[in-house]
């Protein structure tokens, strides 16, 4: 006799499964025919079957990391393997909060209270940053002005929520009734009773490692519904609760990445600042108070971990076994312990060119902003330490950014097609945006392939009859102020680039202040035109009146390495811009790519194509130079030349009767 | 049952009676023989909705929704073409000989007559009346 086949996953498997049974015996033989009863029956227990199969299987799915789709299973799994998925995380800054006019208030001490202290505005909702702590300051005596220094604040809105210890409920749980937590910011306290004025300070924990029986220590997991429960000790590690006690459970509620990036101009002072005037509490005027971020901008600040997130880190971060010893270690490592990180990079110094032997070098791209800010940077790597082996100094450096702007140009035949030119153009945009997010562009070292875009393109369509895509790539270079002193910068667009273009520049940067100059300048290289054989290498400072001021640089148009030494006025950030020749570009492991699409031009009549359609940029824009200064110590420029400094003779713009070179056979 | 009909060769038949009353003798399920099981097999052909049974989405006919629309010659026309269909594609037993649908306007009923051999048994032709009506 056959038995029936449990393992089949599809209906009409099942019922054939039944079928072979039911021919086993002699009792009935309609089985076989769709209108019979026993038919009928025979789909309803196959249908059943296969409903209980299902469930099976999708419940044996949930019990494993790599097959499970529910979250609450996913974070389950996680933790086995020692992994507590990132939960939100607030943004952060630090500030110094100057008082003054206190000389005549007469007083010798003032705080700042806890709660909020700076309100932003983002997508017309207020946020506000917390102090989490009242900061008591002294005033000696005489002084007008006490500055608050190194306040960190945080964003979101602090709650808590108190539980009475009831040891005879042995299911007791002491869970946290909110989405959007910093699991960070959790703090605890236990009373003894209800009565009691005195409470002790848990602290929270990670590991068991170095966690005694007495220890006054608690843990946080993730549960149920995203939702985060604390979790005490039992006498063996940790302190166990008493009957009794009152637990008080303080945390922020935070909107997480969103307010990364704010910078110190959209911050208002909301705070509070408090002194006892004979027996009384009185607050200073606003107009007294003053605030400066000692970060550029607030940062930190982050979304709860996905799903996809959690698969990838839980197991790598347990092959780390909480030690930093490869790249990999520290690569999981810094994937938890900061949680707005999109990328991270981890290279050996020793592998780097000249060799920096007990360095490890560590490139973060952020989910929100550019680079990490300079306190978050402290904060990784101080928490890193207690993970790092030996004489190891980690150190974190700025991602490169390198935009590819990618401007497509599509003709198709109108009469095989029903698509209308708005459609081709969202389809291209898509298929774009697809390709950006792919694993093998999106990374570091992430590689443009041109002819994929293209072929893809090709099948968008029957009607498509050609297509090209014309690029500019362009570098992005962080100035550093430095006291004005000029500092070198290196780069390279990671494949040769024109250096014959028919505008004044085959490679030329925004405009940015640079000290001594009373106009914006750019970076320019100099282009004498497609016919010209005349190539000069020299990367020029060149101000917006098209001045030549003096050579700053130099570039190598075959490998598209370049170097520039300038000095800038501020911390600006310059887009350096050529025409590639090989629109397959691979960038190196410091530098993320990054795509910006451009005009998309779609052409429904082949006869409307013109030569120029069909090849590459021939010249580059000069770009604005709106909202950027010269020197502000300086006076600004009428337009002539800048004294001291010569025209350059080959300037086209001032050389009368410039003929280009027209027989390509004088080059050779 | 066996005898040969077309040529071909008639068998017992058995299914199951949907009363599940107890059969006294045996003590096991009622069960259903030979032209019975035939007849009931029909009848759940017809009045099975498409869409009904699992994973079989086009077994079945519409039958029912002639019900909300005009009684026309149409409709009655439509609904012989139906039965006759899923019948023919559905029921290897029988060799269909008449159907006809009466309209019964008066009652807001149709009334079917199915008239089928049996493969294998020459002689008794075998009718199936059923009336198709409205839920209320």
């Amino acid at each position: 006799m056959e038995l029936p086949t449990v393992s089949a996953l599809e209906f009409n498997q099942l019922r054939a499964s039944i079928k072979n049974y039911i021919k086993t015996k002699s009792e009935f033989t309609d089985y076989d025919f769709d209108g019979s009863n026993l038919s009928m029956l025979v789909d309803i227990l196959a249908y059943n079957t296969l409903y209980t199969t299902y469930n099976v299987n999708m419940a044996s799915n949930e019990l494993n990391l790599d097959t499970a789709v529910l979250r609450d299973n996913i974070v389950s799994q996680a933790k086995k393997l020692g992994y507590t998925a990132g939960s939100f995380t607030s943004a952060k800054a630090t500030v110094d909060i100057t008082v003054d006019g206190l000389s005549s208030l007469n007083i010798d001490k003032i705080s700042l209270k806890s709660g909020a202290v700076l309100s932003t505005k983002f997508e017309k909702k207020n946020y506000t940053f917390i102090s989490r702590e009242p900061i008591n300051l002294s005033v000696p005596a005489g002084s007008d002005e006490v500055v608050f220094r190194d306040v960190d604040l945080f964003e979101g809105t602090s709650f808590n929520i108190s539980y009475t210890v009831d040891t005879s409920n042995e299911h007791q749980r002491f869970i946290i009734p909110n989405n959007f937590i910093d699991s960070e910011s959790i703090k605890v306290s236990v009373k003894d009773d209800a009565t009691s004025s005195s409470s002790i300070r848990y602290t929270k924990k990670n590991t068991i490692v170095n966690v005694s029986q007495s220890d006054t220590v608690f843990f946080v997991e993730e549960i149920q519904d995203q939702q985060y429960e604390v979790i005490f000790g039992d006498d063996v590690i940790g302190r166990k609760l008493q009957n009794g006690e009152i637990v008080n459970i303080e945390y922020i509620s935070t909107a997480g990445g969103a307010l990364n990036n704010v910078k110190e101009s959209a911050f208002t002072f909301v705070g509070g600042i408090d002194y006892i005037s004979s027996g009384v509490i009185q607050k200073i005027p606003l107009s007294n108070i003053n605030f400066q971020l000692n970060t550029e901008f607030t940062d930190g600040g982050s979304e709860f971990e996905s799903i996809a997130s959690i698969k990838y880190r839980a197991p790598r971060y347990y092959a780390s076994q909480g030690r930093a010893v490869t790249t990999s270690d520290y690569e999981s490592l810094i994937m938890q312990l900061y949680g707005n990180a999109d990328l991270v990079k981890v290279v050996g110094g020793e592998t780097l060119n000249p060799p920096e032997y007990g360095k490890v070098f560590i490139t973060i791209k952020p989910k929100v902003g550019e680079v990490v800010s300079n306190s978050e940077k402290s904060r990784i790597l101080t928490d890193l330490k207690s993970f790092v082996v030996g004489s190891i100094t980690p150190e974190i450096r700025d991602p490169k950014r390198y935009t590819i702007n990618l401007n497509p140009f599509v003709v198709y035949d109108q009469n095989k097609t029903r698509k209308t030119p708005t459609e081709f153009n969202k389809l291209i945009t898509d298929l774009i945006v697809d390709f950006e997010n792919s694993d093998a562009f999106k990374n570091f070292g992430g590689v443009y392939s041109q002819s994929n875009i293209l072929s893809e393109i090709q099948n968008l369509d029957d009607s498509i009859t050609f297509s090209n895509i014309k690029v500019k790539t362009c570098v992005v270079t962080r100035l550093e102020k430095n006291n004005n002193i000029e500092t070198k910068y290196n780069g390279s667009f990671f494949t040769s680039v024109e250096s014959k273009l028919d505008s004044h520049c085959a490679v030329t940067s925004t405009f940015f202040c640079s000290p001594g100059i009373a106009n914006p300048v750019r970076l320019c290289i100099k282009s004498f035109g497609a016919g010209n054989c005349v190539i000069d290498e020299n990367i020029y400072l060149v101000d917006d009146k098209g001045n030549f001021l003096r050579s700053v640089g130099s570039i190598d148009f075959e490998t598209g390495e370049f170097s520039f030494s300038v000095a800038s006025c501020d911390d600006a950030t310059i887009n350096i811009c050529a025409v590639p020749t090989t629109p397959n570009l691979d960038v190196d492991g410091e530098t993320y790519p990054d795509i910006e699409i451009g005009d998309i031009v779609i052409i429904d009549n082949p006869l409307d194509v013109t030569p120029t359609d069909l090849e590459p940029f021939t010249e580059l824009p000069v770009p604005s130079s709106d909202g950027v200064t010269g020197d502000p110590n300086l006076p600004s420029d009428d337009g002539s030349t800048i004294d001291g400094e010569i025209d350059d003779p080959n300037n086209i713009d001032t050389i009368d009767n410039l003929t280009p070179e027209q027989d390509p056979n004088r080059c050779s | 049952m066996v005898d040969t009909y077309l040529g071909k060769t008639s068998r017992a038949f058995k299914d199951i009676s949907f009363n599940f009353s107890k059969n006294p003798i045996t003590k096991d399920i009622v069960t259903l023989k030979n032209e019975e099981a035939i007849k009931q097999a029909v009848k759940n052909l017809v009045l099975t909705q498409i869409g009904e049974r699992f994973f079989q989405p086009n077994l079945g006919t519409s039958t029912s929704s002639y019900l909300f629309e005009l009684s026309t010659g149409f409709s009655e026309n439509a609904l012989i073409e139906e039965i006759e269909t899923v019948l023919k594609e559905n029921e290897p037993r029988i060799l269909l000989s008449n159907i006809s649908v009466d309209s019964n306007t008066d009652m807001n009923r149709y009334e079917c007559f199915v008239e089928y051999f049996i493969v294998g048994i020459p002689e008794a032709v075998q009718i199936v009346d059923f009336i198709l009506v409205r839920e209320s």
